[in-house]
């Protein structure tokens, strides 16, 4: 970023850097804080038009300030692609500004905040819990609430319409009854067991909607906290379960920076090459299950079968298919067996194939079209505003996308094209996919010419797992294992946010480090949940059916979404 | 480093309707005729028919045992430790030093070795960690039993027979 132009912004606060160097704004005040915002939102040469991420940590050890808890906002310009994360310290009882009427996205992210740790926030439409229940006590993500301590609850949270009032004057003896409450999910097939939509229907058209999310709620941030690195590792894997792979390495990628490890060039090749080959995958799992969630059963089976051929191939990397634990932090698990790469090449030259077959099957399929045309809308200034990402984001015009405009590894190295859409709708975010998994392909060809020899773990002591041989044979690794593999990764204090293009979007790891091998905050900024929010308004005006249509193209994963 | 725009309008062709849905009906018709008479076939019949992983696939564990058929695990408690799922619970106790054949090289031995595969997330970090080669994953995944108690794997259990992975 142009550190001159935000120096305008930096007068009288606090401007320091992170561990990799970016930007870190303190602000001052509430009003500080809201005012700063809103004048970089409106700012025509830094254009930071993008909330990425709204969190908060608890800062019980008063090590940032004296404030009881740190808000972070992180933001994001799609022009310039500059990021800028933002600081404001909270004390228990204060209320910070909401900041809906700038992003309506920050809805669900401030009610996250308030969910896991008590902040309320001034001007707020609706702040409830979220991802916990309404009748639960206590703020999970404070220190002093106790790792194991659940709550659990007989039923259900009853048939609400969020903010909106439920309406009374429900008219029985009629046909036509303008006030009719449904309530689809969360045991519902097209909507994964995990979510829930309330609606208010008039006729059949959708009029309002509520969606209440929590179901597969783990805790997966606290356990990020007790946890130590290495652990937290195989969490990971259950996050987005459709591409597993992705996830390992932008956890791994994460931890690396915050420690300064830069992985090998073997490594990095590979872990590009795998992070294209789950992206093909989850794009495959959308696809496939939008057209099997609108009848259209072929496509599912014509297109999991290559599915099947990836995960075989995953398989014989790491051991395991879906949750695959592929990664360690400084290298891989395993470097891969011989016939790998053939069998990659095999299905890089193969796969094409399915592809056409579908685009026979749905693209210039009149069914298909009238489904998913002008169905499920998000306009561009929608999109920006809900801070949705991905191949959703594009489809709605905007031309954005993590690994071309701030590439990680050596996406700046490999040629490839951004798919855009214009109408925002589930045809083109369809054909986003579908011309993603092209360019996918075309990045895994370039990984398989460049892909160098030599070692696949960096020689760092901090995380080199030695080698089982030299575990049994020398008494100095045997004791560099046990540290290793009792104490864990000692991670030097520091913070660090770092984000890759996933599947679905911008999938986000913000680690506060204190030192030590357990970190202080392990916050993941999860594609799904945006999407989820936007699915709250992208649903209203439109009919049941297409209700249905417009989650399977959204592609929400519920073990990301609820974490 | 281009963006291509991939948004269609309706064309004639779709419009009229019917030579996409010839051709849809002719992709189907094709694979009828591989499946139905041409016999290609992408389901084997488990579980008359394995299917085969390949051998590092992270299956059931068992410990390793050495010629005298004791188990190789000397109670470290590495692999308790690392374990992010918790399932592995360890009670370790001294052989004696008497008449342990072993010297130091196995001074302690675990008493019980439980395994709660119930709770066992396959990462396979235990083996990993394990600096004796005791704990290892084997390539079995047919893991099922009747009741959540069997899935409890006792020590007499995890050191019979079995192959590893490669």
């Amino acid at each position: 970023m142009g550190n001159a132009l935000l120096e305008k912004y930096s007068e009288g606060r606090l401007c320091l850097a992170d561990t990799t160097g970016e930007p870190v704004l303190w602000t001052n005040s509430i009003a500080d804080a809201f005012d700063l915002l809103k004048r970089l939102h409106a700012d025509d040469t830094l254009k930071f038009d993008f909330l990425s991420d709204l969190t908060a940590y608890d800062n019980g050890d008063r090590r940032d300030g004296a404030k009881r808890f740190v808000l972070v906002y992180q933001i994001l310009s799609t022009v310039t692609h500059a990021r800028l994360r933002i600081k404001l310290g909270v004390d228990e009882g204060e209320e910070p500004l909401s900041l809906v009427s700038l992003w309506p996205g920050a809805n669900w992210l401030e009610r996250e905040v308030f969910d896991m740790y008590g902040i309320k926030f001034n001007g707020h439409p609706n702040l409830r819990r979220i991802l916990m229940d309404e009748r639960f006590t206590g703020h999970p993500l404070r220190k002093e609430y106790p790792l194991r301590e659940r709550q659990p609850f007989p039923d259900n949270i009853p048939l609400h319409l969020g903010a909106h009032p439920l309406p009374h004057d429900v008219i029985h003896d009629d046909i036509y009854n303008p006030n009719i409450l449904i309530n689809i999910g969360p045991a519902h097939p097209a909507f994964h067991g995990t979510l829930r939509v309330m609606c208010r229907l008039n006729g059949e058209t959708i009029e309002d909607a509520a969606c209440e999310i929590g179901y597969l709620h783990r805790g997966m941030e606290k356990l990020g906290e007790y946890k130590t690195y290495h652990q937290w590792l195989v969490y990971t894997d259950r996050m987005n379960y459709c591409s597993a792979l992705n996830n390992n390495i932008a956890y791994s990628m994460t931890v690396e920076k915050l420690m300064g490890i830069t992985v090998t060039e073997r490594c990095m090749w590979l872990r590009m090459m795998l992070m294209e080959l789950a992206r093909i995958i989850d794009h495959i799992i959308c696809v496939a299950i939008n057209a099997l969630d609108m009848g259209a059963m072929t496509v599912f089976w014509l297109m999991y079968y290559w599915r099947e051929e990836a995960y075989t191939m995953i398989e014989s990397l790491c051991g395991m298919r879906l949750t695959t634990t592929a990664t360690r932090i400084g290298g891989m698990s395993y470097d891969i067996p011989d016939d790998f790469i053939p069998r990659m090449k095999k299905f890089v030259k193969d796969f094409p194939s399915c592809l056409v077959e579908i685009n026979r099957l749905l693209t210039g399929n009149r069914i298909w079209i009238d489904r998913t045309k002008n169905v499920g809308k998000i306009s561009k200034e929608d999109a920006l505003k809900l801070s949705i990402t991905g191949p959703c984001l594009r489809a709605s015009g905007i031309d954005f996308d993590l690994r071309r405009d701030r590439p990680y590894y050596a996406y700046n190295e490999v040629v490839f094209d951004v798919a855009i859409g214009t109408h925002g709708d589930v045809y083109d975010r369809y054909l986003v996919r579908m011309e993603e998994m092209r360019q996918s392909l075309r990045i895994i060809e370039q990984c398989i010419e460049r892909l160098p020899g030599g070692p696949i773990w960096v020689e760092d002591p901090r995380v080199r797992i030695p080698e089982k041989a030299d575990v049994y044979t020398k008494m100095e690794v045997m004791i560099h294992h046990f540290k290793i593999f009792m104490e864990g990764i000692n991670v030097p204090s520091g913070e660090v946010y770092n984000a890759v293009e996933g599947p679905n979007g911008e999938l986000g790891f913000y680690i506060v480090s204190r030192g030590g091998p357990k970190a202080w905050r392990m916050r993941v900024k999860a594609p799904s949940f945006m999407l989820f929010q936007s699915y709250e308004h992208s649903i209203i005006g439109y009919k049941i059916p297409d209700a249905i249509a417009n989650l399977g193209s959204l592609n929400i994963i519920a073990g990301e979404l609820d974490r | 480093m281009g963006t291509i725009n991939v948004s269609k309008e309706y064309t004639l062709k779709e419009r009229t309707y019917l030579p996409a849905l010839f051709q849809g009906m002719f992709i189907t018709m094709k694979r009828f005729i591989q499946g139905f008479i041409l016999h290609k076939k992408y389901t084997i019949m488990y579980p008359e028919e394995k299917r085969i992983y390949s051998q590092r696939f992270r299956g059931m564990h068992f410990i390793s045992v050495d010629e005298n058929k004791v188990e190789n695990c000397t109670a470290c408690f590495l692999c308790e430790t690392v374990c992010p799922a918790e399932c592995i619970h360890i009670v370790a106790m001294e052989r004696d030093p008497a008449t342990n054949p072993y010297g130091v090289r196995k001074e302690k031995k675990p008493l019980s070795f439980d395994l709660d595969v119930m709770r066992c997330c396959f990462c396979g970090f235990c083996e990993e960690a394990c600096p004796m080669d005791a704990i290892k994953l084997s390539r079995n995944y047919e893991l099922s039993v009747l009741s959540r108690q069997e899935a409890i794997y006792d020590l007499k259990y995890l050191t019979r027979e079995v192959i590893g992975r490669g």
